[in-house]
């Protein structure tokens, strides 16, 4: 060796190392660049007798400055921005909609009350009820439009989480291919790092954790392994697995994703496990927000529409008719899962909201709905209370006496507990009857799960907080009733078809379609109710100061009155009054003036309070209200509805009741708008929650970027001093061979 | 030790503030130019459910204020009209007195009588008067139906029958606040017809037959009655004082001690003196408690001397032997006379009602037919003309306790409108206080802004600007 070699060693290590600097500087900016440096060594030194003589220096390997572990923190945070990114993107859609003050609910809403009370301002006007059947039509068209934009949110998402899988797809397979190069590359250049190809393939795996999270593996051959999920492999080595969009098990109408093995088979991947990058903020979106928001929705629509309708087919049209149903109230809704063996096997729930006649005859409870449904079964006759009559649970209180023959207790679950329970004035036993609060006010926002675990053993599970219950009976249907027992969710199922087997599973979802089904079902404003069928009048030749009041309707199933009415004469020797002309006929109802100032009288699902001190011989009378057109007694309790309380509060409040508690929690405390503006305060809290995580997450993601860089970054600054080291180097290393070269002239001058 | 920066980390670090800076200048900048300091529900989302919630009870509020309104115009309307019928109840009054100055001829009263027939047609008109929107105003519920007809010759010819009534007790009633639901409208039975008849308590009237003529042959003129001690009469009611025919009447009898043509004896000693009597409704003395008997004729006499009556007297119905004080009295002036065979009477029985159409009717028909020729006849129109004065004064009195009514309903309003207007501006106060934007502070902040965007532009110009190329 020589100096010769010694300096040619030296100008080819300058050499790479200014080639090293140069890729540095123009790479300065280069997305995922690892800066990269040269390692010099020292030559094998040579034994001389005076000791080792260094033999100059070699380059060893051209390396990254890379750490594994920061760029590990760096995927990490980032699959947690760009999911947050994600969910605070589509977030702001729905948060935007609500929240307008004159696109969303609320001005519809009021506008269509205020229809209703210019309604019963002047009953008889006919453009007055045609505002009212326009703003009936505007709310509903309202609702139909809110629904329609979160469906239209909800097909982007759909079409958005298509678009990612054929983003993941490419990326993975981009991922497969740079592996394969890595490989190649490696053992053409004989173990060297392919430092250029291990960048770009960083950057390609930093682009797919942002689609979804991904943890990798290197494998002892050098490549790559990514893992989605809980463990779901997506490359592995060269080796490219693909996820493909499809169509939900449980409900055709989400897009979610399966992952198809080289064997060809799919393996549906379940929504929680992705998670992370912007398809887990896709579906945690979905799945949190926007089912959420459209099923609160749909809870206003059909407590708006259950609780109008029940009011105005208590009432009188224009024409003296019966009020019909002002509203078409919408049904849940039940998917049956693809995997279930049977297309056949059904079970199907409704909404059964109705009050209840129960006439005890000395033996038995005869418990009747009002008005009576006979499309759903007779309910039979029980010996005992209590009693769950679809899921509304009916007991006596615990101060309790015992009931006699022919009392007749009005049972209305929809109103305050305080008047749940209405017994008819002529009863003459003790005993107090109590109720659940009704389906409608126990329905919370939440879907259903309904799983068939085993031979007449249903599961039903709440998906918000998946608390479940085990039914059990010795057929599906009786197993159903025995779970309506244990949970009042608002919806009663109901099975037929081919038996179930074991595994099936249905999807139920009380709210979710009826703010789009919601519709009006009059047309004519002559059928709006704004009356009752009945009036109430003092006989002009009374000789005391007892007065009647207007009276109300609580039931219609025994109108209309006869044409001669119904006639209360007071007999003051026995201070009761005897009802003639009744049908089912009513006995004696006492009052005694000298002790009460009032009384209230019901009977026959009528109700009405005679106050002040009737002589012998006073009589009343209720007779049919007939052409009773200024009559606004409907119109005035349809008014209200504005501001009465008629959904339970918290989104999920359910009335869990256990048969050996039988807890009657009074669920109502929200009006209309008070459940519409706590929708639209949780969709403003979950975006303030997102924005903040979301900044949060940002800032994690600057920082771990931040410590990346510092290591792998390049600095210009740092490189030119480079550039000058080595230019110094390549100086000093050709002056070293420059004079090399002139020490051998010196030799070969010497033979001269 | 120090940490090392790299080139991208001073680009990124740079252009990340920024972008910062004009984010929030962008933000206040909307906010500033929409006037709102929610601009989604994300801001506040406590603020936005609550700002929902206040605009709704404004506009429920703001609702009642036009149901006042209309509350307001509805009752302002029935005034009027009451008001129409007191002035014309007033000159009725006018003509009935008129009618009973004993210096008329019978063409006289029959021209008082047709004015009074018009005054009939005005009162028809006026219980069937509409709100100018075709809905009548005193029909009840039955809005579109119209509620009085009968014609005056009608209810002359079936003294039993009344106006025809089509309407019903029906209150229309309208929600003037939370709480309050206001009725709007009083019944054609309440106004018109449920009207007590006599002194409220008991109703007097002379002797008739069968058909209803009279049948007195004196000039004795009864009052209206008065009742001395309510209870006393609430309990003589249930006694069988009364008997047990129908009508259920009390009546005071009247004899004449007519010397003996013959002799010239008296029964008691004076000359033409009156005695009384009182009998249930079977002819039982209250008295005696055996069929009222005149002196001469068979049976207990119950014509007492006590019971001498003067002109003017005041005949308490009390002293009975075994029947409770009646706890009333009536006062006769004139001559009645009776004899053994027949006896001058009136009656007392307790009050029904009677509509004011019925007794302006009865006054008609008395002007229009009783006989004036004779001074029996002249005491039965100075009755009927009695009695016709005290039912309109109840008539009257009735139309102003409903008129009453409706005064303290339209007083109601007024406060209830200003407690209204109060609230209005208090929910409107709250929104704004929770929706408005406070300019000045917003203002500040955006010009603030303004200065550390400028800030971070102008620090990373410097910044980036260094370079070691720039002294290579």
């Amino acid at each position: 060796m020589s100096i010769f070699s010694i300096g040619v060693g030296g100008l080819n290590a300058a050499q790479s190392g200014l080639y090293t600097t140069s890729h540095n500087i123009s790479n300065a900016s280069t997305a995922g660049f690892t800066r990269q440096q040269i390692v010099q060594t020292t030559n094998t030194p040579m034994f001389t007798g005076s000791g080792f003589i260094g033999q100059g220096t070699n380059v060893q390997t051209v390396q990254r400055v890379y750490n594994k572990f920061l760029t590990g923190q760096v995927l990490n945070a980032q699959a947690g921005a760009s999911e947050m990114d994600a969910y605070l993107t589509q977030l702001n859609q729905i948060n935007n909609l609500l929240g307008d003050s004159t696109a969303g609910l609320a001005p519809a809403l009021s506008d269509f009350f205020k229809g209703v009370q210019d309604v019963a301002a002047n009953p008889s006007n006919i453009p007055a009820r045609q505002s009212m059947l326009s703003m009936g039509q505007a709310l509903v068209a309202r609702f139909q439009g809110l629904d329609a934009r979160i469906s239209e949110i909800r097909d982007g998402v759909n079409q958005q989480i298509t678009t990612e899988a054929v983003t993941i797809n490419a990326l993975a397979q981009q991922l497969g291919n740079m592996n394969q190069q890595i490989i190649a590359a490696q053992a053409a250049g004989m173990g060297q790092p392919a430092n250029d190809l291990l960048d770009q393939r960083d950057t390609i795996i930093a682009n797919l954790n942002k689609e979804i999270k991904v943890q990798v593996v290197e494998q002892s051959d050098g490549t790559m392994s990514a893992f989605i999920g809980s463990g779901q492999p997506l490359v592995v080595g060269t080796q490219v697995y693909s996820i493909a969009p499809v169509q939900a098990q449980d409900d055709p109408e989400k897009i979610s994703l399966a992952m198809t093995t080289p064997q060809g088979a799919k393996i549906y991947l379940q929504d929680s496990v992705l998670s992370g990058g912007t398809l887990g903020g896709l579906i945690s979106f979905r799945n949190e927000s926007l089912d959420v928001a459209e099923n609160a929705l749909g809870r206003v629509a059909l407590g708006l529409a259950n609780s109008f309708n029940d009011l105005h087919t208590l009432g009188q049209d224009l024409n003296g008719s019966p009020g019909k149903a002002f509203f078409n109230l919408p049904t849940p809704e039940v998917k049956a899962n693809a995997k279930n063996v049977s297309s056949a096997t059904v079970v199907s729930a409704a909404i059964i909201d109705s009050d209840y006649r129960v006439d005890f005859d000395g033996a038995n409870y005869n418990i009747t709905r009002v008005p009576a449904n006979p499309s759903l079964p007779v309910i039979p006759p029980s010996a005992t209370l209590p009693v769950v009559v679809d899921g509304v649970h009916i007991q006596l209180s615990t101060t309790s006496g015992a009931p006699n023959a022919g009392d007749v207790f009005l049972v209305r679950p929809g109103n305050p507990a305080s008047s749940r329970v209405i017994p008819e004035s002529d009863n003459t036993g003790a005993a107090v009857l109590e109720s659940s609060a009704s389906n409608m006010q126990a329905m919370g926002t939440s879907d259903y799960r309904l799983d068939y675990t085993a031979a007449g053993q249903f599961r039903l599970t709440r998906l918000s907080d998946n608390a479940f219950w085990m039914g059990n009976g010795g057929s599906e249907q009786a197993a159903l009733d025995d779970l309506a027992t244990q949970v009042q969710t608002g919806v009663s199922l109901s099975f037929s078809g081919t038996a179930a087997t074991v595994g099936d599973s249905f999807l139920i979802r009380p709210t979710r379609t009826a703010a789009r089904n919601l519709g009006l079902a009059i047309s004519d404003p002559t059928e709006i109710a704004a009356g009752m069928a009945f009036r109430t009048s003092a006989t002009l030749a009374n000789k005391g100061t007892a007065k009647i009041d207007a009276g109300a309707v609580l039931d219609n199933s025994y109108l209309p009155l006869p044409a001669t009415g119904v006639t209360l004469t007071f007999n003051a020797a026995l201070n009761q009054f005897a009802v003639a002309g009744a049908a089912p006929a009513v006995s004696n109802i006492a009052y005694n003036p000298a002790t009460a100032s009032s009384t209230t009288i019901s009977f026959n699902g009528l109700s009405f309070t005679i106050s002040g001190t009737p002589k012998d011989g006073d009589s009343f009378t209720l007779k049919p209200n007939s052409n009773g057109v200024s009559d606004n007694r409907t119109a005035q309790l349809l008014g209200g509805l504005q501001v009465a309380n008629s959904l339970s509060a918290t989104a999920y409040d359910v009335n869990s009741v256990s048969s050996t508690t039988l807890a009657f929690s009074s669920s109502a405390t929200v009006s209309f708008q008070g459940a519409y503006a706590q929708l639209i305060s949780s969709v403003g809290n979950k975006a303030r929650e997102v924005t903040v995580t979301g900044e949060a997450q940002q800032a994690l993601v600057d920082q771990s970027e931040n410590a990346r860089q510092s290591l792998s970054g390049v600095n210009l600054d740092e490189e030119a001093a480079n550039l000058m080291r080595y230019q110094q180097a390549y100086q000093a290393s050709a002056k070293m061979l420059d004079i090399a070269n002139k020490m051998f002239d010196e030799i070969l001058a010497l033979g001269r | 030790m120090s940490i090392r920066i790299s080139t991208g980390m001073i680009q990124s670090a740079g252009v990340g503030s920024i972008n910062a800076q004009t984010a929030s200048l962008l933000h206040l900048q909307q906010q500033v130019s929409s006037n709102k300091r929610i601009l989604t529900p994300a801001d506040d989302p406590v603020g936005a459910a609550r700002a929902l919630v206040v605009e709704n009870s404004k506009n429920v509020v703001t609702q009642y204020g036009t149901n006042q309104d209309n509350a307001k115009s509805a009752l302002g309307m029935q005034e009027a009209q009451l008001s129409s019928t007191n002035d014309l109840i007033a000159r009725i009054r006018e003509l009935a007195v008129q009618g009973g100055n004993a210096t008329l001829s019978a063409s006289d009263r029959k021209s008082l009588a047709f004015e009074l027939r018009a005054r009939y047609d005005e009162l028809l008109g006026i219980a069937n008067s509409d709100d100018g929107a075709g809905q009548y105003l005193f029909s009840g519920y039955q809005g579109a139906t119209r509620p009085f007809s009968g014609s005056v010759d009608a209810m002359i010819q079936n003294p039993a029958q009344d106006v025809t009534y089509l309407g019903d007790d029906g209150q229309r009633r309208l929600q003037v606040s939370a709480s309050r639901f206001m009725e709007v409208s009083d019944s054609g039975n309440d106004v018109f017809r449920r009207i007590r008849n006599g002194n409220g308590t008991f109703t007097t009237d002379y002797g008739r037959n069968g058909a209803g003529a009279a049948t007195n042959t004196g000039t004795g003129v009864i009052d209206g009655g008065s009742l001395i001690d309510p209870a006393k009469w609430n309990a003589s009611l249930t006694d069988p004082s009364w008997g047990t025919a129908t009508p259920n009447q009390v009546s005071v009898k009247f004899w004449t001690d007519v010397p003996d043509p013959t002799t010239g004896a008296t029964v008691y000693g004076t000359p033409n003196a009156v005695y009384y009597d009182v009998t249930d409704s079977n002819g039982n003395s209250l008295f005696t408690d055996q069929p009222s008997t005149a002196p001469g004729a068979p049976g207990t006499v119950s014509f007492l001397s006590a019971h001498r009556y003067q002109s003017g007297q005041t005949i308490p119905l009390s002293g009975f032997a075994t029947h409770p004080d009646m706890g009333a009295a009536v006062t006769i002036t004139g001559d009645p006379e009776g004899d053994s065979v027949q006896q001058d009477s009136f009656t007392v029985s307790p009050s029904s009602t009677q509509s004011i159409f019925r007794t302006l009717t009865n006054l008609i028909s008395s002007l229009e037919n009783t006989q004036s020729g004779t001074d029996a006849g002249r005491a039965t129109l100075a009755n009927e003309i009695g009695f016709a004065l005290t039912n309109l004064d109840q008539a009257n009195n009735n139309i102003l306790q409903v008129r009453a009514g409706i005064g303290s309903r339209m007083n109601e309003i007024e406060s209830l409108s200003s407690v209204n207007e109060d609230l209005k501006l208090q929910y409107q106060q709250t929104l704004s206080n929770i929706l408005d934007l406070d300019y000045a502070k917003t203002i500040s902040d955006l010009s603030r802004k303004q200065i550390d965007l400028e800030a971070a532009q102008k620090s990373y110009t410097m910044v980036a600007k260094l370079s070691l190329f720039n002294y290579i």
